[in-house]
């Protein structure tokens, strides 16, 4: 074995930059490539344009076995008003696998200024008829969309029944990482019955301690 | 390095290419171990007659009026969507031609409509996808074969074709010398593999450091699976450089797109496995290996070499499964065995690897008790994940590879996710992983949930993705088709299954699932010899 000097951050941030055109298979968050003219027989534009169909794109998007769709992902099919309503279709249709319907809920964080988005995730979170899983899915994505304005309903998740939405609201909070939000879980910590999402609490008013030390 | 960074860091080193493999011993099972071994002797058949109400089959009609399907028999005719999947339809959920009040009539179409007649006698096997295929002589090990360097019937061309009825469950059924093989036939064996385990070096690594890790290989040596493993799981690690005996890089990060050999240099949850040869494309050659690794963490780094030594044409092999239930309101271990869903999933996972002479066993199942068992059920991010399946895999200590059966990934949304491309392999004493998989997709698809358990089982394993999705990136093996961005035809930007017939949408290893049809069950020779590569694969 032999000690060898570190090469530099550069060398590494360019090997990276390089590996990252390669494939992934988890998520890779590279952009995508520009629009490709089709060139194979049978597969390319013939003399009649079909009107394109966001209802097959998003499901095909959605249908990735580890791909996480991306905002580029979503901006690339279409504007809010138009990818809006396909979403919430897609997300309330029984005529799709559940996993793409997750992905629809989760894909609606992408759109925040659209005003059926907060409504959406709050009818799920609130619900009483949402399943688990919806309600999870919708926690984080509802963090993600609106952080630090979306605290009201991350504290409403964060005293949830459910231990995985509660864990969710956590990871959310902590994502979200402002002072409002470390407030909310410091205010929970000792309402917390399960002792290793207290402890999850107080690991990141720990962590948020320390960074506000450094700095 | 904060543990916050480290998803961000993960995402983005997860679009790398890359991949080398590991080995695994193979120990004996104890007594007390022996598998639940999972006979599904009810391959259920009803409700496989599609065909009940409206028949929509082309009638022989030589009238010169094009002939249209219209009725109205589906569920959710008339809805104000058109549900059919023919041109325009927004879904798939009806069979063509029967939501006419939605899409209009439908021309018939001169296609052989899928009906899949439950068949009580399994066809006869015949493929011709061995190497030594049609060479004149018969390879494949079953009777009167010649050879055994080819996977029952898959010599077709040489033996005919291949009885596959399943005459056999164990070795112990088949006479001196041969053994059971995946579609349960006795067949001639070459020998079992065996495995040498050497730690290569063991030392403390500082931030941003630079080691090289040294291995001789023989010339009986047919596979090389390296395991990186850091003490702190938390702790990262890259290869930098792969060389070999000649002073070439069969690796380089810098030069990832152009080294031979494609990796996945990153660890996850502190472990990361490389596969020596990962292609067909390279061979060992003997002499001193030598890998370059660099660390972003201080930690304690362990480097271990699996030597793989066997048949070099392996006719089959075994490869040792262990599925871990976190603790989720689906099933646990015991309703698992009886889950009728979850046994048909079982059932697609066996028939993908059995289709190039792999087995799936021993099978065991077992639960993830206690805090880990809860947090790792619906995990926040995947850094957590892998690191919860290393310490719950590390200390059951099991042959074979871990699969973890989770509720749902609530952030992401994934199928399934496997912690390495490899994953470490496994050995007694060493740090090891597994793949996770999303029981909440399970019922709405039992063909789906078991392909995705075979999807990323073959990560685990070694095998990239055949196709990413912007068709801009392709595994490194020659016989998977590649599907070129150019397949893109309606510009989204990423190619779909239905833009890539024939180009490797059917492959288990597509980037993604058909969702709705289509099956993705085919592996081919080049992924098997991958496969059989992987030292948590016993060959013969």
């Amino acid at each position: 074995m032999i000690r060898r000097l570190s090469p530099s951050p550069l060398l590494l941030a360019m090997a990276l930059a390089l590996a990252a055109c390669q494939d992934s298979q988890t998520r890779p968050d590279q952009a995508t490539a520009s629009a490709p003219v089709s060139e194979e027989p049978g597969q390319g534009a013939t003399g009649k344009e079909e009107p394109r169909n966001l209802h097959a794109e998003l499901r095909a998007l959605f249908g990735g076995y580890e791909y996480v769709p991306t905002r580029e992902d979503l901006m690339q099919v279409g504007p809010a008003e138009e990818v809006v309503p396909v979403l919430l279709e897609l997300y309330r249709s029984e005529k799709v696998s559940p996993h793409q319907q997750h992905h629809a809920l989760r894909a609606l964080q992408f759109y925040p200024e659209h005003p059926q988005v907060a409504r959406t995730y709050e009818e799920v979170i609130r619900g009483e008829e949402s399943s688990d899983q919806e309600r999870r899915v919708a926690v984080r994505a509802y963090g993600r969309a609106f952080g630090d304005q979306g605290l009201e309903l991350l504290g409403f998740a964060l005293a949830h029944p459910d231990y995985h939405t509660r864990a969710s609201a956590i990871a959310a909070l902590e994502l979200t990482g402002s002072e409002r939000s470390l407030e909310l879980l410091q205010a929970r910590l000792n309402e917390e019955p399960e002792t290793e999402l207290q402890a999850e609490i107080k690991r990141i008013l720990d962590d948020a301690g320390k960074s506000e030390a450094t700095r | 390095m904060n543990r916050a960074n480290l998803p961000r860091l993960i995402a983005l080193l997860a679009t790398m290419a890359s991949a080398t493999a590991l080995s695994a011993c193979v120990p004996q099972e104890p007594a007390d171990e022996q598998p639940l071994i999972v006979v599904d002797d009810d391959p259920d058949p009803t409700d496989t007659d599609a065909g009940g109400d409206e028949d929509t089959s082309p009638q022989p009609d030589v009238d010169e009026e094009p002939e249209t399907v219209c009725t109205n028999a589906c569920s959710s005719a008339n809805d104000g969507q058109c549900d059919d999947g023919g041109t325009g339809a927004l879904f798939e959920s009806c069979a063509y031609g029967t939501d006419c009040a939605d899409c209009g009539e439908r021309p018939v179409i001169e296609e052989p409509d899928p009906d899949p007649d439950p068949e009580p006698d399994p066809e006869p096997i015949c493929t011709d996808s061995c190497q030594y295929a049609n060479d004149g002589e018969c390879d494949d090990g079953g009777p009167a074969a010649q050879y055994d360097v080819c996977t029952y019937g898959t010599d077709c061309g040489d033996c005919g074709s291949r009885d596959a009825r399943r005459s056999c469950n164990s070795n112990a059924e088949c006479s001196e010398g041969r053994v059971c093989n995946a579609t349960g036939q006795c067949v001639s064996s070459q020998g079992a593999s065996s495995i040498e385990f050497v730690t290569l070096t063991d030392f403390q690594a500082t931030a941003q450091d630079v080691w090289d890790s040294e291995f001789e290989v023989g010339g009986d040596v047919r596979s090389v699976s390296l395991i990186v493993e850091m003490m702190t799981p938390s702790a990262t690690a890259y290869i930098w450089e792969v060389g070999t005996p000649q002073n070439t890089l069969l690796y380089d990060i810098e030069r990832s797109e152009q080294s031979l050999m494609k990796l996945n240099p990153v660890t996850y949850g502190g472990q990361m496995g490389i596969l020596l040869p990962n292609s067909p494309q390279y061979a060992l050659s003997a002499g001193t290996y030598r890998v370059r690794l660099w660390t972003e963490d201080t930690s304690r780094v362990r480097v271990h070499a699996l030597i793989k030594r066997g048949p070099l044409n392996p006719q089959g092999g075994t490869l040792p499964v262990t599925f871990w239930f976190t603790d989720q309101d689906y099933m646990d271990a015991s309703e698992a065995q009886r889950s009728t869903a979850f046994q048909e999933g079982l059932e697609v996972f066996r028939q993908i690897y059995a289709n190039i002479g792999i087995a799936i066993g021993p099978v065991r199942y077992r639960d993830v008790e206690g805090t880990l068992g809860r947090q790792l059920a619906v995990p926040q991010d995947e850094v957590v994940l892998c690191e919860g399946i290393r310490q719950v895999a590390t200390e059951a200590d099991l042959s074979g590879i871990n699969l973890f059966m989770i509720d749902q990934a609530a952030d992401q949304s994934f199928l399934g996710i496997s912690c390495g491309l490899p994953g470490a392999s496994t050995r007694p004493g060493v740090a090891r992983a597994g793949a996770a998989i999303a029981l909440a997709y399970l019922d709405f698809s039992p063909e789906i949930f078991g392909e995705t358990v075979a999807h990323e089982a073959g990560h685990y394993l070694g095998l990239f993705h055949t196709t990413e999705r912007d068709g801009a990136s392709h595994d490194p093996l020659d016989d998977t088709p590649e599907c070129p961005s150019s397949r893109d035809s309606n510009g989204d930007d990423f190619v779909s299954p239905e833009e890539c017939i024939n180009l490797s949408a059917d492959n288990t290893m597509f980037w993604t699932s058909f969702s709705q049809g289509g099956r993705q069950t085919t592996l081919t020779p080049h992924q098997r010899f991958v496969l059989m590569n992987n030292a948590l694969i016993e060959t013969y």
